[in-house]
């Protein structure tokens, strides 16, 4: 047979095209349950990081199941709209990243929102990076300052990026501390109280992160609420009160104005 | 190839014909995974078992490939491998797989892989080409190994992430996980190896 006419060329091409990708349909239906099982835990292990549980690799699940107090889908005005399963260990439900995707071009916007036993509430977010998408989960205590926050990426550079999530020393555990009530700004040679300094030659990818953040914090603005709005004119002394009451009695802005007042005479 | 020698076959990479030391392909990658000793074990063993495969594919093939398009059928055959080896991975070792992600889909572009299907699995029978190509992956596997056992152990202090050094009171050495310093290594191989072989030194 002559192997080198046009007309076997074009068939044998087909044959083989049309035989790889059999099989590699069947190899990714085959595997499919197994490696989103894995993804799952991954999130998971990712959710208790932010909540600044520890855990070993075999028991992530089960840590998870400990300490979780409810996990609930809020939408964009903080209105709960349903929950995700923690009772069984079997069929635990989290948000996965092709979800929060979804969720941020959605007109209604069902949101994860994972309250845990120790009082942190971890929320997920999603963006794009420099090479691909990226993601974080931030833990968030009842002051509304972030306890932690922790990143993920799909393709970033490779000992720039990359460090988002592999040296969280560098740009994760700077987010510790900071008030998700006002924006926080990453950028270069920041020294501002709420901003955090981007990784050097990783610009990009920082930034990226940092508009993630404020997006998606700005998407939980109606669950967690204002820490102005109850109190407009004295921002500074309600900071402690609006966290523990939606609504600012004033009292201690009074008692604050009168004792400013007092020191000045 | 009518007297096929299994152990010359299988062996020749290993040492004398090595594709990191003696060929100097493939050294992309053993730059970038050589800073752990588990990531080296799995992408040795990824690069060994897609190496021998698609070896034996293409060889298996060999007689029907219409020449034209040789190049783009050893392309697919290998891609295939290694996306099987990525979806394996994926549901089985997981970690592993995160760690190894950008690694695993540059297989595809490893020198080693064409350059052993296209030097020998296209004119030898299936068996010799697997076991060339096994042999060549060991090869690459062994040099990936030595050079993440050294980039390890004085980088970190510790052996397949297990504390060696460092209860002794060393401090590691930050240059050993740099890139730089698994070239300096290699360099260190080859050097040992060209003193070792007399026939492989340049007048």
């Amino acid at each position: 047979m002559n192997t080198n006419s046009n007309t076997y060329t074009v068939i044998y091409s087909t044959i083989l095209v049309v035989v790889v990708a059999a099989v590699l349909a069947f190899a990714a239906t085959a595997l499919k349950g197994k490696q989103e099982e894995n993804v799952k835990v991954d999130t998971i292990s990712q959710i208790l990081t932010a909540a600044g549980l520890e855990y070993n690799e075999g028991d992530v699940l089960q840590v998870y199941k400990e300490n979780i107090k409810e996990a609930i889908l809020v939408n964009a005005e903080g209105q709960e709209v349903g929950t995700l399963n923690t009772e069984a260990i079997e069929s635990l439900q989290v948000y996965g990243n092709s979800e929060l995707k979804a969720q941020m071009a959605a007109d209604q916007k069902s949101l994860p929102v994972y309250i845990f036993n120790n009082g942190v509430t971890v929320v997920p977010c999603y963006g794009a990076g420099l090479w691909g998408p990226i993601w974080g989960y931030i833990g968030v205590q009842g002051d509304l300052t972030i306890t932690k926050a922790t990143f993920g990426h799909k393709g970033e550079t490779p000992g720039l990026g990359a460090k988002i999530t592999d040296m969280p020393e560098v740009f994760a555990d700077k987010f510790t501390g900071k008030t998700i009530t006002a924006e926080i700004l990453v950028a270069k040679n920041v020294t501002g109280a709420n901003d955090v300094n981007a990784i050097s030659g990783a610009t990009i990818t920082s930034t990226a992160a940092g508009v993630m953040v404020n997006q998606w914090l700005g998407f939980y603005k109606g669950y967690f609420g204002e820490a102005q709005p109850c109190c407009a004119d004295c921002q500074e002394c309600c900071e402690a009160c609006c966290a523990e009451t939606e609504q600012c009695t004033k009292d201690c802005c009074a008692a604050e104005e009168v004792a400013v007042e007092v020191s000045n005479n | 190839m009518k007297n096929f020698d299994f152990k010359e076959t299988f062996l020749n990479p290993i040492f004398k014909g090595n594709p990191i030391s003696v060929l100097v392909l493939g050294i992309c990658s053993s730059l970038a995974v050589t800073v752990e000793l588990k990531g080296a074990c799995v992408m040795g063993l990824s690069v060994m078992i897609v190496t021998a495969m698609s070896s034996l594919i293409c060889s298996l093939l060999r007689n029907t490939i219409p020449n034209r398009i040789r190049i783009i059928v050893q392309l697919v055959v290998v891609a295939l491998m290694v996306i099987l080896v990525d979806q394996v991975l994926k549901a089985y070792a997981y970690s592993v797989s995160k760690t190894l992600s950008v690694y695993i889909g540059l297989i595809i572009t490893n020198c080693i892989v064409m350059g052993r299907i296209e030097a020998y699995a296209l004119g030898n029978k299936p068996f010799a080409s697997f076991m060339d190509g096994l042999g060549n992956g060991v090869g690459y596997a062994l040099i990936l190994i030595i050079v993440a056992f050294f980039r390890e152990l004085l980088g970190s202090g510790t052996l397949f992430g297990f504390d060696v050094l460092n209860r002794f009171g060393y401090v590691p050495n930050g240059l050993m996980i740099l890139p730089p310093m698994a070239l300096i290594l290699l360099g260190c191989i080859i050097w040992v190896q060209r003193s070792i072989q007399k026939d492989l030194q340049e007048k």
